[in-house]
Formats: C-alpha cells, sequence, structure tokens
C-alpha cells in the first residue's frame, strides 16, 4: 500500500513537472539511504541534506521541434471529401523535427477547430482506425492552427509548434535596407540555369525579386552537383524545373515560368514571346550563337541584359552590361575585343563537342564553384542595382558601378594577358586578383545589331538594296511579285539558260584532266 | 523559315552584295531551306560548287559550308568525308542531309560574328579550295596552308 502511494505521489510529481505545472508545496528528493525518490512537504526539514530533483533532472530528451506549413494544410482541408485531411509527417534529423507539409500520407490528421476541448478520437470526427495510424491532429481554426499529439486514440496536450503562415513576410529582415516591395513585382528573364544561373536566381529571389522566366534545356547531372545550387536529389530533373522549386522553396508566392527549350535560331519566336515582358535578361548560356541570339533579342525589345561569362578553368570571367541605346551591345564587344570573347570555361562534353576537332581534342576543365560565384554575384548586384532603378537607397553605388564591361580575376592564369600582374600581396596600387575591373568600351556604330552595319556594308560596296532584294524574303511578297510580273519572269528565265551554258563548259576541262 | 523584318534586310544586302561581287554565286529557296551557291574554278582550272546553308538564326548563326562538287571530294589518298571533324583538313563531320559533300571549316561557331558577311564566308570557302588542291597535290595537311583561328 505503502509502496503504491510513494509510487503514486513521485508519478503524480513527474507528470505535473512534465506539463510545466509545480506541485504546491512539494518537491522530489532522492533519499541515498532507501536508493529511491521520494516526494517531500517543502516544510519537512528532515530533507533538507537530501539533493532535490529539479526541473532539469526531468528533461530526458527534447521534444520534437514541429513545423506546420499552413498554405497546403488549409488547402487539403479544403479539399477533403469529409470533415478531415490525412497528411505526411515528415521525421527530419533523427526525430528532432516533425514537418507537415501537406504531402499526402496518414501520419496527420487536420481538422477544423472543436468547439469544445477534446480527449478522444471521438471528439475529433475520425475514424478509429484513422486516429489509431496518425501521431498529430492539426487543428485549424481562425485564429491559426494548433497541433496535438495521438496517442493511439487518445489525445494528448497541445505540442509547440512552428507555423510557415500564408502570408509570411519573408523579406522583413531586409526591408529598410532597400525596396524589397519593389522588387516583388518585378520580372526577370535567366536564360540558361547551369552553375552561375542557378546561383544569381537564388540571390534574386532571396533579394524579393517576385517574378521568373527560366530557360535552360538541360537535365541535372551527377557532375553538376559539385557546381549547382541543385544536389543529388535533383539528378535527371529539367533544370528549369529544379531551379523553378529553390525559387518556391525560399519564396512560395513567385511566379515562376519555366521552358524547357535550347536557344536557337528556331526556338527565337517562343523565348521572344516569353520575355516580353520581363524587366531585365540575363544570359548565362556558354555558347556564341545563344548570346548572339539573345543580345539581338534585347535590343529589339528594348530591354536591359546583362552576360555573364567565365574564362577557361574559371581563372577569371566578365560581366557586360547591355542597355539598348546607350551601351554598347553584346555584338560590339566580340568586334571589339574578340580573344576575351572566344576565352570561356570548357565544363561539359557539350561544350567541348562544340569546338573541338576529333584529331585536336579540348579537355574538359570546369572550373571551381568558389571561382564561378564571385562572377554569378557580380550579375545578381548589378541585376538588383537595375531593378530597383535611380531612386534607391543604393543609388550611391549605381553611380559607381558603370561600365558596360567588368573584369574578374581569380588568379594569375600562366598563357594568359594576366599572367604578369603585380601579385595580390598587400599590393594597393597595381592591378592584381581578386577584384573587380571596370572596362569602359564605346559603341559600335557600324554594328551589325545596334548599329548601321548594312548601310555601311552597302555604301563600301557602293551599291543599294532593292525592292525585290528585300521582297524575295518576305512570304506573301514574292507570290505578289511572280502575279505582276508574270511576263518578264518568262523573259528573264532566257538568260538564265544562257548563264548555264558557261558552267557546262567549264566543267568539260576539269572532266579532260580527270581523264589525262 | 519566316525571316523577322531585320533578317529579311540582312539577307537582301547579301543577295544585292552578292551580285555586285561575285554574281556566280545566288540565294536559293529564300523562304524555305535557304543556301547560296555557285560555281568557282580554281586557280588550276578545276570547278567546285561552294554551298552555303543559311540557318533560321542568321547572321548570329554561323552559316554551314560545303564542297557539294565534286561529290563524293577526293583528297591527296582518301574521301576528304573519311577525316570527319579534322583540324588538319578543316572539315567537319557530313551532314546527314546531305552525306556526300565535304562539309568546310570556315567558321567555328564559338567564333561566329555577325559582321561577318555571306561573301566573306564564300571567299574563305574558295581560300580552302585552294588548300585542299595543294593538299591533293602535296598530300600535306590543309592545315599547312591556312591561319589557325585559334
Amino acid at each position: 500500500m505503502k509502496k503504491t502511494s510513494e509510487h503514486d505521489a513521485i508519478r503524480q510529481f513527474m507528470e505535473r513537472a512534465a506539463r510545466g505545472d509545480a506541485s504546491p508545496g512539494r518537491k522530489m528528493k532522492y533519499d541515498p539511504k532507501l536508493k529511491r525518490f521520494v516526494v517531500v512537504d517543502e516544510a519537512d526539514t528532515t530533507a533538507d541534506d537530501l539533493p532535490e530533483v529539479t526541473p532539469e533532472d526531468l528533461q530526458s530528451f527534447a521534444a520534437p521541434q514541429v513545423v506546420l506549413h499552413e498554405t497546403p494544410l488549409r488547402a487539403a482541408l479544403a479539399a477533403a471529401t469529409g470533415d478531415y485531411a490525412l497528411v505526411a509527417l515528415e521525421d527530419r534529423d533523427e526525430g528532432d523535427v516533425w514537418i507537415v507539409s501537406g504531402a499526402p500520407g496518414n501520419r496527420v490528421a487536420i481538422i477544423g477547430q472543436p468547439e469544445r476541448e477534446v480527449k478522444t478520437y471521438r471528439g475529433l470526427g475520425i475514424p478509429k482506425k484513422d486516429a489509431e495510424s496518425a501521431k498529430l491532429v492539426v487543428m485549424i481554426g481562425d485564429d491559426g492552427l494548433q497541433a496535438m499529439e495521438l496517442d493511439g486514440t487518445r489525445v494528448g496536450d497541445p505540442v509547440p509548434v512552428r507555423v510557415v503562415p500564408s502570408a509570411v513576410d519573408l523579406f522583413h529582415r531586409t526591408r529598410g535596407l532597400y525596396e524589397t516591395d519593389a522588387l516583388a513585382e518585378k520580372k526577370v528573364g535567366v536564360i540558361g540555369v547551369g552553375s552561375g544561373g542557378s546561383f544569381i536566381v537564388r540571390e534574386l529571389v532571396k533579394a524579393g525579386v517576385g517574378h521568373f522566366v527560366l530557360v535552360d534545356h538541360d537535365r541535372m547531372e551527377i557532375g553538376n552537383v559539385c557546381r549547382h545550387e541543385c544536389g543529388l536529389s535533383d539528378v535527371g530533373r529539367l533544370k528549369v524545373h529544379a531551379v523553378r522549386d529553390l525559387i518556391l522553396d525560399r519564396n512560395p508566392h513567385a511566379e515562376v515560368t519555366a521552358l524547357s527549350l535550347k536557344v536557337d535560331g528556331s526556338t527565337l519566336g517562343q523565348i521572344e514571346e516569353a520575355m516580353a515582358d520581363v524587366d531585365l535578361l540575363i544570359v548565362a548560356t556558354d555558347n556564341r550563337a545563344s548570346r548572339l541570339l539573345l543580345n539581338r533579342l534585347a535590343i529589339k525589345l528594348d530591354k536591359p541584359a546583362f552576360f555573364a561569362a567565365v574564362f577557361r578553368r574559371a581563372y577569371g570571367g566578365q560581366v557586360l552590361r547591355v542597355i539598348p541605346g546607350l551601351t554598347p551591345c553584346y555584338q560590339c564587344f566580340v568586334d571589339a575585343l574578340p580573344e576575351a570573347m572566344e576565352d570561356q570555361e570548357i565544363s561539359s562534353p557539350e561544350t567541348a563537342d562544340a569546338i573541338a576537332y576529333s584529331d585536336r581534342p579540348v579537355a574538359i576543365e570546369p572550373g571551381l564553384s568558389t571561382d564561378i560565384l564571385p562572377v554569378a554575384l557580380q550579375v545578381a548586384k548589378l541585376s538588383i542595382l537595375e531593378l530597383l532603378g535611380p531612386d534607391t537607397t543604393f543609388a550611391h553605388l549605381r553611380d559607381e558601378l558603370v561600365t558596360p564591361l567588368f573584369l574578374w580575376l581569380n588568379r594569375r592564369e600562366p598563357g594568359t594577358d594576366y599572367e604578369h600582374l603585380v601579385a595580390f600581396e598587400n599590393n594597393v596600387d597595381g592591378m592584381s586578383v581578386l577584384r573587380w575591373y571596370g572596362i569602359y568600351l564605346p559603341r559600335n556604330t557600324a554594328c551589325p545589331t545596334c548599329g548601321a552595319y548594312e548601310s555601311g556594308m552597302l555604301e563600301h560596296v557602293g551599291v543599294e538594296v532593292e525592292d525585290e532584294d528585300v521582297a524575295a524574303f518576305r512570304a506573301g511578297a514574292q507570290d505578289a511579285t511572280a502575279k505582276a510580273n508574270k511576263a518578264p519572269a518568262k523573259a528573264n528565265k532566257a538568260p538564265a539558260k544562257a548563264n548555264k551554258a558557261p558552267a557546262k563548259a567549264n566543267k568539260a576541262p576539269a572532266k579532260a584532266k580527270a581523264q589525262g | 523559315m519566316s525571316w523577322d523584318q531585320h533578317q529579311q534586310y540582312r539577307l537582301a544586302m547579301e543577295r544585292r552584295i552578292l551580285r555586285e561581287r561575285l554574281p556566280d554565286f545566288r540565294f536559293f529557296d529564300p523562304l524555305r531551306d535557304t543556301f547560296v551557291s555557285g560555281f568557282w574554278d580554281s586557280s588550276q582550272g578545276n570547278t567546285y560548287r561552294i554551298v552555303v546553308t543559311i540557318p533560321p538564326g542568321f547572321p548570329d548563326e554561323c552559316p554551314s559550308c560545303f564542297i557539294a562538287d565534286p561529290s563524293p571530294l577526293v583528297g591527296h589518298d582518301q574521301p576528304m568525308n573519311d577525316y570527319g571533324n579534322s583540324h588538319r583538313m578543316h572539315t567537319w563531320q557530313a551532314e546527314s542531309a546531305h552525306p556526300d559533300w565535304t562539309k568546310i571549316c570556315t567558321y567555328k561557331p564559338a567564333s561566329w560574328s555577325a559582321s561577318h558577311s555571306i561573301e566573306k564566308v564564300v571567299h574563305k570557302a574558295m581560300l580552302w579550295v585552294e588548300a585542299f588542291e595543294a593538299h591533293k597535290e602535296s598530300g600535306r595537311d590543309i592545315a599547312d596552308f591556312l591561319l589557325d583561328m585559334d
């Protein structure tokens, strides 16, 4: 009997302590002579010498952190056919965190807020079978969410939760530093979401940009993981989908359009349509043709654009800023700095194949992530400044970063123009590695993209384009021209036949030589 | 093929310049699989047919250049197409659409610029032909008679 009453006293004391309730006027102590715990009155001076059991002593392990994602849980309950929904419980970090994100499952029951305190599954309106498999019940009310453990069919006490709310202000820590609300409405087109592009995207979403159009045709491969923002769990996925999820994991309210397209002349129409309303273009592709095509698109759409490029083995890189009508365009750079524009990182078999010969292979030498990221970070910074515009708390920085070309050097690479730079050491005067250099370059007035190339060429040759020259390449114009000029067209056929004769005559001597 | 407004004018310019500078070369199929073609006699008096195919992204995409006649083109000791992607012979792998045409390297796509005209591509093809004939005569690589782009 006595043992039972001692045991009951100890159990009651421990139960109250676990709930955070004190046992008024009572203490629990350890009696080394009896070799057991005893619960005594606080006024009992005979127990003064006995060591007291403290709340800290009663802590055997930390309860899991429960994280509830409000938006998908509300959605799960709204979509349920009955009065409750079942979702998964994700046990992370060996039980340290329980995440309830709305994924399909049966370990968590979602219900509306009951009107009265509930002690068993019956009060929850959940069938016994579902209550027995569930570990948590989440109650969603007007005031928010709360969770309770389910122990078999008995409802336990409320557990502390962290709620990721529907209308979360993800950027409250940077608000005030600059105008994060302004970036929420901005739309950025990112073409190329490889190692550099994925980093740029991640920084822009962290800064508060709310709308993205992503273009890339590639899939995540194991070899990408050491440099890309996405990891092994994304291998095999299209990069645009993996990076889209990366954006939504930072800002679930972001709008993302993901296009799996290879940039070439045949897809440019689709890309133009997708980019029609972006505020900025970021070109992070790895080949000349796509950069030229996208440069022309930026000029055509009158959109500012940044071109990111990394040199071979990532010994350095450059960022080109194109503001149509104001700065040189990418084609201007190609014509002005042909060697610099050809120096590029060979990071994949595809890039190597594009420039290699079978008897002159090109080694695949991807650079380190740490050597690529300074270039990507500069693009992200410049992009944020461009999106914020002139009336910004960063206006002073915007006024400093004014050149169209920025050069970064990671190291003094042998065989390059930078091999003999002054060593970094404590040098503050000479050009050295690990800092940015702004380079001015004028626009090329004869540029084939942003300048008067055609008129210059025609003047140089001393000819003019005639209507029929243009009509030849315009669909519909040819039929109209043919109908209007039926008689002259037939007459013109005669000279064509006459012109064929000389060609045949030229072939005869070749045949004679072959036979000879 | 649907050329946009700028491409129409650029191609019109190319057409006009060819008519002026290389009248034996002209555009064919201007609204579909557009190409420039013409016959040219080398300094040895041999006639070659040079074809330059115009990609949908021209002038920002690099045109491809072929020797379409003689076909197949035979070098000093083997058909030129047997060399595939060859720096020594400045050739590319033959294309499936024209397996007997020899695809020659006038510009590498990685080095292409929209400021290069079709006339220039044809001139480079002519220079390749001269280098080919030197190879055919001597057995030496075509690369011995042309400058590297790298």
